[in-house]
């Protein structure tokens, strides 16, 4: 990969066993993985009297089941997630009701007039879809103001249905910002399984086990190779292997200031992590050292060219980097190039400008001074124009 | 064309750039020492971006290649499959609440005052255009590197 290598470079076949267990895998920004389940009691600020206690009371079974989804109605926006409400009156005509979903991802429990609203959450081993929707719609009430609201649907006449909405409470939700940014990072962990998945069709589970310190650094790792392609490594070192012809050439070979020194290209057929579990390939990858050094000794060498080694057996060399020089890891099909990532891409453009890839369009076509004067507006068009020829290609 | 093409030209158009950035002594000189380069082919021509979506001021979190003195480059280009051109590109310099620099090549625009290729910068006013030639997303990396990175290390 080097343009112009300082030291001799050595290109090399190589394989991912030549390097586990030397790399040094953090890379600074990695997410922290706490348990997928907790339960926790925040305060609720006005809770009204819940409508349901009269559907509730005219039950003689004094509970009542209502399917709908919970609604987080903001100034612009509705968020939605379908939840079955369950409201039972107890002995003492104090009423409690519990949201959750089907899969019980997520509950939350208001209980009487209190203010008081319990919330369980169960990420662990629940299908990804699922946590991910739930791990977002909770950030969103604990960061988003608004109205937190029950919507069902009756059937009125003629089998119409007809929107019932209940209010709540008022969003945000009381949390603390340290559990804040603990949700926030389990988050981003079912994020990162998100990406995964849609990339590479593997399913990854939020973990039970919180502990998989090297699932973890994988993680990182993945995930910098999907959305990348370029991974920086630390390194303690790697191992080459060679002939006995080579091993009596590097004997022989002068020394810079007292050391064999090499830059390393190394082209591996395929890369796989071990994922909580799961397996996940990444396919081809090239392997950059700037500079390294031999760390096998001149004794070693000797020792094992006197044992007379056959036609094609090898040494195993140790190397060091130099001055720290990083592993650069290459994965040439990644980021991978689509119409989903383009499409995702065009979602960026719209989200930033607040216009659509179409109103957007038709204004950079028209040489709209509005729409010319989008900063990055080339690039929008460009990927819009890509969309085009890759939808007619297919 | 195929998209096939397209992509086997994009992944060679990356690969330059990771070995330029990749190499010392400018690796040294990148944060984190990587940068994350965004590739799309279609079937007629490809682009290659680095960095943020959205307007590049003063105040604008860093992103793109990020140099190790806090300042960053935002890179676009598109190149056609048919014939190898770079059909348009932009690049934009910023020192965080300091200088910007930004290449451009701007064909609808062309006029006598303002060059298909120019140069705008921060230090003699955003609305003059400098007229350069066509500027290569390396050269504007190495021009970075050289002129204001490698000095502040000596």
């Amino acid at each position: 990969m080097c343009a112009q290598p300082a030291l001799k470079e050595e290109q090399l076949q190589s394989q991912q066993g030549d390097f586990q267990g030397l790399l040094l895998s953090t890379n600074g920004d990695g997410v922290r993985l706490f348990p997928g389940e907790e339960q926790f009691t925040s305060a609720v600020h006005g809770v009204s009297d819940i409508e349901l206690i009269d559907a509730v009371s005219e039950q003689t079974t004094r509970s009542v089941v209502i399917e709908g989804a919970l609604v987080i109605s903001t100034r612009f926006v509705d968020v939605k997630i379908p939840m079955v409400s369950r409201a039972e009156l107890s002995t003492d005509d104090t009423l409690t009701i519990n949201f959750s979903d089907h899969l019980n991802v997520l509950t939350l429990q208001i209980v009487g007039d209190t203010g008081i609203m319990n919330i369980n959450f169960q990420y662990t081993e629940k299908p990804l879809e699922a946590a991910l929707s739930s791990a977002r719609f909770f950030e969103a009430l604990a960061t988003t103001p608004g109205n937190l609201v029950f919507e069902a649907y009756e059937v009125g006449e003629e089998g119409k249905p007809i929107p019932h909405r209940i209010e709540v409470g008022e969003l945000p939700l009381s949390v603390p910002e340290t559990k804040l940014q603990e949700y926030r990072d389990r988050l981003r962990i079912l994020e990162g399984f998100y990406d995964i998945f849609v990339n590479t069709g593997v399913e990854i589970r939020y973990p039970a086990n919180t502990e998989d310190e090297e699932s973890l650094d994988n993680l990182n790792f993945v995930l910098k190779a999907i959305r990348g392609g370029w991974v920086p490594l630390s390194t303690t070192g790697f191992n080459t292997h060679i002939p006995a012809a080579d091993v009596r050439a590097l004997l022989d070979e002068p020394r810079d200031e007292g050391e064999v020194r090499r830059a390393f290209i190394f082209e591996l057929q395929n890369e796989s992590y071990q994922l909580f579990g799961e397996e996940v390939a990444l396919g081809p990858s090239s392997r950059y050292v700037a500079a390294a050094r031999l760390a096998t000794t001149q004794e070693e060498m000797e020792a094992w060219l006197q044992t007379g080694p056959e036609n094609g057996d090898t040494l195993e060399l140790k190397w060091e980097p130099i001055d720290d020089a990083p592993m650069h890891v290459f994965f040439d099909e990644w980021p991978k190039s689509s119409i989903q990532s383009v499409d995702r891409e065009l979602r960026e453009f719209e989200a930033i400008y607040g216009i659509s890839s179409e109103h957007f369009e038709q204004g950079w076509r028209e040489g709209a001074s509005w729409a010319r004067g989008v900063s990055d507006g080339k690039r929008w068009f460009s990927l819009i124009l890509a969309r085009e020829e890759l939808v007619q290609g297919s | 064309m195929s998209v096939k093409r397209a992509r086997e030209h994009m992944k060679m158009r990356k690969r330059e750039l990771w070995s330029m950035m990749s190499s010392e002594p400018y690796n040294s000189l990148l944060k984190d020492r990587y940068a994350v380069i965004i590739p799309e082919a279609a079937e007629n021509f490809y682009t290659i971006s680095c960095g943020d979506k959205g307007i590049v001021r003063q105040d604008t979190l860093p992103s793109g290649v990020i140099f190790k003195d806090g300042s960053f480059l935002t890179i676009y280009e598109k190149w056609s499959i048919q014939d190898g051109r770079l059909l348009d590109y932009s690049h934009h310099y910023q020192v965080p609440y300091g200088l910007s620099i930004r290449y451009d090549r701007d064909s609808e625009n062309a006029s006598a005052n303002h060059p298909e290729y120019h140069l705008q910068t921060s230090g003699i006013g955003k609305n003059i255009r400098l007229p350069t030639g066509e500027v290569k997303c390396e050269e504007v990396l190495r021009m970075i590197f050289e002129q204001f990175l490698i000095p502040k290390q000596l």
